[in-house]
């Protein structure tokens, strides 16, 4: 693969959706780059031809996350802080602030599987490449994604109930 | 023909059944007030997951988007899709192309009226200028290459290119029952979204977005939806209420699926 001349465009193409796939899983802005920089190492050094680099790289960074066993403690630690070239007022911030946690905290209730999933689906990726990219067959993608949504809603209001009470 | 399953309904919404699937799915959800609910169900998870997804990306270096994938800043593609009441004959806002970002802006206008944040709170995260609120019925310049594609009595699309920006608009009175535009992008990269909520409006318009898509539920009437692409967008795709509408590739806009949802060529009225 490292001789590839469309080398340079792939990773042009890939590197930003690559980089915010992995950073909505983690959180981690750090973890982010250099999980996706792996993951281009990877294909570099890739022996044998890629027929689509994209979910290939994908599912690159899904498995290198999934190795990840301090992963919930990096989400705990990183959690989503406001832009800071957005000037926001403190109720602003506030809600915003705890919007992100209501909903990260439902989305940290679900099983990995079914959060790359979602995360997948949200990234644009058509269930046959989502099922390339987490290793399912193409056939259980709505099945998993409509599961795990309604987990997520149900963690979500749950959260929701628990924040305003 | 029994209830969907779950399933079915996302693949639905997410339109990824075939045309047969999609048409026994589409005539069931028409008498079927079990199934549009649960349908709204999902979309609403869909919602928040989208937020929070579109949340995180705020957090991300500017770094990232200053790499190697940067793209130019100057001209844009334009997409705008509009729904209007029967008694609202055309609906269109022409945008200054000077004024045009290459980041996206969406504003959903509802009766023409002003816009006001009274939507559930998550669809009040994501911010960005709002698009001027111009509701005019003869705001659409004048070009010979105007054409209009007639999707049934009561909905239309139209395609105007103006000096390389091009600009679609949807035109339809089918907005109470949950209209359904949904925006396939090739690459999300530096699109920004932004969502103005009537107050005026009934029920509250809701959005999806994310890498590659994204998704407006119009509600109430006179909606109006509004996208700018970056030029530099590879491909775009169209569809409403389930139908693909529209393919941007390029510089090229044109309908698709023409056969199948009998949209067709048709000159501007």
């Amino acid at each position: 693969m490292g001789s590839h001349p469309a080398w340079e465009a792939i990773y042009a193409e890939h590197r930003l959706a690559l980089l915010r796939y992995v950073h909505r899983l983690t959180r981690d802005v750090h973890l982010a780059e250099d999980v996706v920089q792996d993951a281009f190492l990877r294909l570099w050094r890739e022996s044998h031809p890629v027929d689509n680099p994209r979910s290939w790289l994908f599912r690159v960074c899904t498995n290198l996350v999934r190795d990840q066993s301090r992963r919930t403690a990096i989400r705990e630690r990183h959690a989503a802080q406001p832009d800071e070239a957005q000037a926001e007022s403190p109720d602003e911030e506030f809600e915003r602030a705890e919007s992100v946690r209501t909903v990260r905290l439902a989305l940290d209730r679900l099983i990995p599987r079914d959060r790359e999933a979602l995360l997948l689906r949200e990234s644009g990726f058509r269930y046959a490449e989502i099922a390339e990219v987490i290793d399912v067959r193409v056939e259980i993608v709505p099945t998993l994604i409509a599961r795990a949504l309604k987990r997520f809603h149900k963690a979500y209001l749950e959260e929701t109930s628990d924040a305003t009470s | 023909m029994p209830h969907p399953s779950e399933a079915a309904l996302i693949a639905f919404a997410d339109d990824e059944l075939d045309a047969r699937a999609r048409g026994e799915v589409a005539a069931h959800m028409d008498g079927c007030g079990l199934c549009r609910h649960a349908l709204r169900d999902l979309r609403e998870a869909m919602g928040a997951l989208a937020v929070e997804t579109a949340l995180v990306d705020t957090c991300e270096p500017a770094s990232w988007r200053q790499g190697p994938a940067a793209l130019p800043r100057t001209a844009s593609r334009s997409l705008s899709l509009v729904g209007a009441t029967a008694s609202r004959p055309a609906v269109v806002r022409a945008r200054p192309v000077t004024a045009m970002r290459w980041a996206a802006a969406i504003s959903l206008l509802v009766g023409g009226g002003a816009a006001a944040m009274t939507a559930p709170r998550w669809t009040r995260l994501l911010r960005g200028d709002v698009a001027a609120p111009a509701v005019a019925a003869t705001a659409m310049p004048a070009s010979t290459s105007d054409a209009a594609l007639r999707l049934s009595a009561s909905a239309a699309v139209s395609v105007l290119p103006i000096d390389g920006v091009a600009t679609v608009s949807l035109l339809s009175g089918a907005v109470e029952r949950d209209a359904r535009v949904i925006v396939h992008v090739s690459d999300r990269r530096d699109v920004q979204v932004t969502v103005t909520t009537p107050t005026s409006a009934d029920r509250v318009p809701r959005f999806l977005t994310g890498d590659g898509r994204l998704e407006v539920q119009l509600a109430g009437t006179g909606s109006v939806v509004e996208v700018d692409f970056p030029s530099s967008l590879r491909e775009a795709r169209v569809t409403h209420d389930g139908r693909s509408v529209v393919t941007v590739r390029g510089s090229a806009i044109s309908p698709i699926d023409a056969a199948t949802t009998g949209v067709a060529l048709a000159p501007r009225p």
